[in-house]
């Protein structure tokens, strides 16, 4: 048995039976860091002991003690006094942090490239990216640097990176887990959650995780159900395919893998409905303006006085935003801009209601592409921000909906993984997951491990 | 259209000529992207600003421990007399 290819609930059975010991787990681990964590540049900081079943976290996570920079130069050296509401948790479970997972800076970004202390290289080919801005998250659990990892998703951050370097990712809804001790990028968006090798496995740490902490006033009646009662089969289940995400440039091989994961879903006795989300192409639009403006306000709090450098150690992407940001909010354009997005987001909100209303004969869940394209090329899309934020079409829309979605492993296009993405009312997360775990228990794609 | 060094200086973020160019270039580029919102009809729909909708959510005010002076000023460049320093913001130059 190879240690680190376990997944986390294998790990524990394994620690309960004595299969290893806690300290032969934390050492295989800590092997395969220092091995490969130079070439694939996963971890921007390590904890000199790891006390636990290793956890990477991004960098946007306070941990006590531990330096978090949030993959921003400002940050570099500013070791927290507290730790986040979730590396908390984690700690009770007898989980250690073995490292900070490298990131875009403050989280913006598609392709780990923002980050102020260098790319993350993806598993499966090292000259392609990671996916963002979870980058070092995906790459450390793609890689077996760690049993599982934590990221955020604002627009996408965990499900597209989880794609593009074949884990399993999954980004609750809105206010399912506290963002307490998490390094704000866009309040209104942000949602902690699990980076794993399994799908059984991001049940396990969402159910760590989540729920209120009273630091998080969106975080509130938010436990998880129950969860011992999973779906054996898809017979009966409705899933809708929106017209809206296979359309002008998905990627033909991308498209190809996700139809053979409906046709898969189908065979599984779901019954497969096409539907449209018809405000799809105004996402990004309208995601960018209020991302951008409410980036702008949070980012005011790096003044250099009471923590972090000064504001010209930002990168060029955190200052396109905040710019962008502070003149939609600027005397005059506020209409035009903000106000308008905050409407256009209801639009988008009402299309997934309107998707899964069960009353008007509505879907169960809605599954499509995570990602147009599977990884690109480093370096690629790095002058050309729009081409950057466009590949974002297929995440942006949930995340402002604030509905759960999970992208796991539906197979592969060019020896390049694809992820399937899986979506749910608000606060079900329960049906993303069990549809995903139907589905994962039927193919072999997570299987499959990079060869270093 | 964005004024760059106006827009730079509200937000507080030192730029270069050069760089205000490119950001110009690169922003004008995404506003004009953006503008298509316009032809979305929002005639009659309520903004959202926040997905969960809760109001008013409170914790039971109890005293609970919190950062040691030490802690809160562990991260700070410049401490004097157990505070932050900062620049004067009555004083006159």
């Amino acid at each position: 048995m190879n240690i680190s290819d376990l997944d986390l609930i294998d790990t524990i059975n394994a620690l309960d039976n004595k299969q290893f010991s806690l300290n032969e787990l934390t050492g295989a681990y800590s092997e395969r860091i220092k091995k490969y964590n130079g070439e694939l540049n996963a971890f921007i900081s390590e904890n000199e002991v790891v006390d636990g079943i290793p956890v990477g976290v991004k960098d946007v996570f306070c941990t006590a003690g531990l330096q978090t920079t949030a993959g921003s130069k400002i940050l570099e050296g500013f070791i927290p006094p507290y730790n986040a509401t979730v590396v908390e948790r984690l700690l009770t479970k007898d989980v250690g942090v073995i490292g900070k997972t490298n990131c875009d800076e403050f989280a913006m970004g598609s392709s780990g490239e923002n980050s102020g202390f260098g790319v993350s290289k993806n598993p499966w080919d090292k000259s392609k990216v990671s996916g963002g801005s979870s980058s070092g998250s995906v790459v450390a659990v793609a890689a077996d640097l760690c049993v599982f990892s934590l990221g955020t998703d604002t627009g996408g951050s965990i499900r597209q990176p989880a794609s593009l370097s074949g884990v399993v990712g999954l980004k609750p809804s809105y206010g399912r887990v506290s963002r307490y001790g998490v390094i704000p990028m866009a309040s209104s968006l942000d949602c902690p959650g699990p980076i794993t090798k399994s799908v059984r496995d991001a049940r396990q740490v969402l159910q760590w995780i989540s729920g209120p902490d009273g630091y998080d006033s969106n975080c509130f009646n938010s436990k998880l159900k129950d969860q011992s009662s999973k779906l054996e089969n898809l017979k009966g289940l409705k899933i809708g395919v929106p017209k809206e995400y296979f359309g002008k440039g998905l990627n033909p091989e991308v498209e190809s893998v996700i139809q053979g994961a409906i046709k898969k879903l189908a065979e599984l006795g779901a019954k497969i409905i096409d539907i449209s989300l018809p405000h799809t192409e105004y996402a990004i639009a309208a995601y960018y303006i209020l991302m951008s403006s409410e980036v702008s306000s949070n980012l005011a709090r790096f003044d250099g006085i009471r923590f972090g450098k000064t504001r010209d150690n930002f990168g060029m992407e955190v200052k396109r935003r905040i710019m962008l940001g502070t003149f939609s909010l600027s005397s005059g354009y506020y209409d035009d801009y903000f106000n308008k997005a905050a409407k256009v987001r209801t639009l988008i909100k009402k299309d997934f209601e309107e998707a899964f209303n069960p009353s008007t004969g509505g879907v169960d869940v809605i599954v499509g592409p995570v990602s147009p394209t599977t990884a690109w090329n480093i370096g690629e899309k790095i002058s050309d921000p729009l081409a950057m934020y466009l590949s974002d079409i297929y995440t942006v829309p949930a995340s402002l909906a604030g509905i759960p979605g999970i992208s796991l492993p539906g197979g592969y296009a060019n020896e390049l993984p694809v992820g399937l993405q899986i979506l749910a009312p608000y606060m079900r997360e329960d049906l993303v997951l069990d549809v995903a775990e139907v589905y994962e228990q039927n193919t072999n794609w997570h299987k499959e491990k990079p060869r270093l | 259209m964005i004024q760059i060094k106006k827009v730079a200086r509200l937000a507080n973020i030192p730029i270069t000529t050069e760089e205000e160019e490119m950001y110009a270039e690169q922003l004008s580029k995404v506003i004009s992207y953006i503008d298509q919102l316009n032809s979305v009809d929002i005639v009659g729909i309520k903004p959202t600003y926040n997905i969960s909708e809760n109001t008013n959510i409170t914790r039971d005010d109890i005293e609970s421990t919190s950062l040691t002076q030490q802690q809160a000023l562990g991260n700070a460049a410049n401490i004097k007399e157990g505070v932050f320093v900062t620049k004067g913001v009555f004083e006159e130059k």
